[in-house]
């Protein structure tokens, strides 16, 4: 028994060596300035790989425009997945099959379908190029995701303390506020900081409802690694991290402080 | 009860909006329809093209086998890590593992040129090792025509979502029917089919669904990996669409109708599969 318990230890070790092995590639290329082929290590370590990104003209605004889509997505997914999960979690009607399937098939269907059939549809509306489109189009891909999560929340939670509430006499905004938000508060901070990590690793609506007008990192980052600059797009890679751990940070401290009380 | 189900509506709404619009706007364009550039017959043509031409069935046939294998893959291989998540509780491990989840696929993709390239740091060390004289010794597992870097990046990518999701179902396992069945004198297979698979097969199939969907129809990771003569669907898609000439965006429009209709039909077929299997007509 002791020895089968020290393998499984092992293997999910190695499993887990596995996995941050080519994060640690990664960093290594953004500080290297020489790293020839048959070396192992690089041969010059140096920041001049940040330096030429931080010279780029579209660098600031990429970041800029990546978060502020990814916050203005969050918001929106979350207000309009909260009570939409609420609903499908409680009714009785639908099979929880069937509601799965309404909530995925933005996952089913393919993505780039949709979006090139929005962007002919948004070029119509003149909605290419703008933030509206683009946040627009980033909540359609990132609903499911938040719904899930919620959908979750709500089943575990329960309906009983709201009816409890309801039948004291608390309108259903009170509700809300001094009962659903606390206690879903943890379900809600994961799917805001999922909803914001799948909007910033955007590629394709970007690309095609943006119009050329708005730059966001992944849009950068593409071309680097397709023309084998690895240094530039490791460094990008590195800033983007960075950018979606703050943007997590941040929504983390916006939706009720870091965790506090029952911890299961 | 009416008003809560208001509150249904905005989402229904943009989701609804949305797919509908694109729908539409997509058999209205693929079936001829296209004012835009004189174009105003309504017929099958298009749909014809993208079903006879080799070079579309081609990209189909591909993007069917890099999407089966990297789900099937995927789904066994996370499934035995979340069994192993199960055994070790240590907190640091589980975080670590459920890393790369939130990592998006090009930097995956880009990780993945790093590490087994002709160039990457395997290849690297194979050279010091004396094991190959020359880059071009190293085994191209890199835009090559079997799609193993592809393949790789969404395993990467999607055991640990599959075991982290299957976790908490197998947590409910250890409440004892495993032993339970033991006890009675059950195989180890017989657990397996009769305990294991009903309390989660609707989890694994809902995880084909989404894997299957997503790794057929994704762009970016072959647009860096794959090999130039085996494109996917999405690859095809994209290079029509990013054309100058308009005069291609009617078969871009069949074939995003075509993938679209694949993974409809792939979602539905397992999802009567699961419904016959044991375990899938309970509610819940």
């Amino acid at each position: 028994m002791k020895r089968s318990s020290k393998r499984h230890y092992f293997l999910l070790l190695f499993a887990a060596i596995l996995v941050i092995l080519p994060l640690l590639l990664l960093f290594l290329w953004s500080v290297s300035a020489k790293w020839m082929y048959p070396a192992v290590f690089p041969q010059v370590f140096a920041g001049s790989v940040y330096q030429q990104m931080l010279n780029e003209p579209n660098f600031w605004p990429a970041v800029l425009n990546s978060l502020l889509i990814a916050f203005a997505v969050t918001i929106v997914t979350i207000i309009i997945a909260l009570p939409a999960a609420r609903y499908f979690a409680f009714q009785k009607r639908l099979s929880h099959r069937l509601v799965e399937i309404m909530i995925y098939l933005p996952l089913i269907l393919p993505a780039i379908a949709i979006i090139t059939s929005s962007q002919v549809l948004f070029l119509q509306l003149h909605l290419t190029g703008t933030f509206f489109g683009m946040i627009l189009i980033h909540t359609y891909l990132c609903l499911p995701y938040a719904m899930q999560i919620l959908l979750e929340s709500y089943r575990n939670l329960g309906e009983g303390y709201s009816l409890t509430a309801q039948t004291l006499g608390a309108d259903s905004w009170s509700i809300f506020w001094q009962i659903t938000w606390p206690l879903l508060r943890p379900g809600i901070t994961t799917s805001a900081m999922l909803v914001f990590i799948v909007s910033c690793s955007q590629y394709l609506p970007t690309f095609f409802i943006g119009g050329g007008k708005i730059v966001t990192l992944p849009l950068l980052l593409l071309p680097y690694a397709n023309n084998g600059r690895f240094g530039l797009a490791s460094s990008y890679s590195l800033i983007f991290l960075g950018c979606t751990m703050l943007g997590v940070f941040i929504l983390k401290l916006m939706i009720g402080g870091i965790q506090r009380g029952t911890k299961h | 009860m009416n008003k809560k189900r208001v509150l249904v509506i905005p989402f229904l709404l943009l989701n609804g909006a949305v797919i509908l619009a694109a729908l539409f706007k997509g058999i209205q364009i693929s079936l001829g329809y296209y004012p835009l550039i004189g174009l105003n017959k309504i017929s099958l043509t298009n749909y014809q093209q993208v079903l006879n031409d080799p070079f579309f069935q081609k990209s189909l046939g591909y993007s069917c086998y890099l999407a089966l294998t990297a789900t099937f893959l995927s789904l066994l291989l996370g499934l035995l890590l979340a069994f192993l998540l199960l055994k070790v509780k240590n907190p640091w491990l589980h975080k670590i593992i459920s890393l790369p989840i939130s990592l998006p696929h090009i930097i995956v993709a880009l990780m993945m040129m790093q590490m087994i390239g002709q160039t990457g740091i395997i290849s690297r060390f194979f050279f010091q090792l004396g094991w190959i004289q020359e880059v071009g010794q190293f085994l191209l597992m890199i835009h090559d025509s079997g799609g193993v870097g592809i393949i790789l990046v969404f395993l990467y990518k999607e055991i640990p979502y599959v075991a982290v999701t299957t976790l908490a179902i197998l947590q409910q396992l250890q409440l004892g029917y495993i032993e339970v069945a033991r006890n009675l004198g059950a195989s180890s297979v017989r657990i397996f089919f009769a305990v294991i698979l009903p309390m989660i097969q609707k989890t694994l199939f809902t995880l084909f669904i989404i894997l299957f969907c997503f790794t057929f129809a994704s762009f970016e990771v072959p647009y860096l990996l794959g090999n130039p003569s085996n494109q996917t669907v999405a690859l095809t898609a994209y290079d029509l669409f990013t054309q100058a000439d308009l005069t291609t965006r009617p078969q871009a429009f069949a074939l995003n109708l075509v993938m679209s209709g694949i993974c409809l039909v792939v979602a539905a077929v397992a999802l009567v599969i699961s419904r016959i299997l044991p375990g899938g007509r309970k509610t819940s």
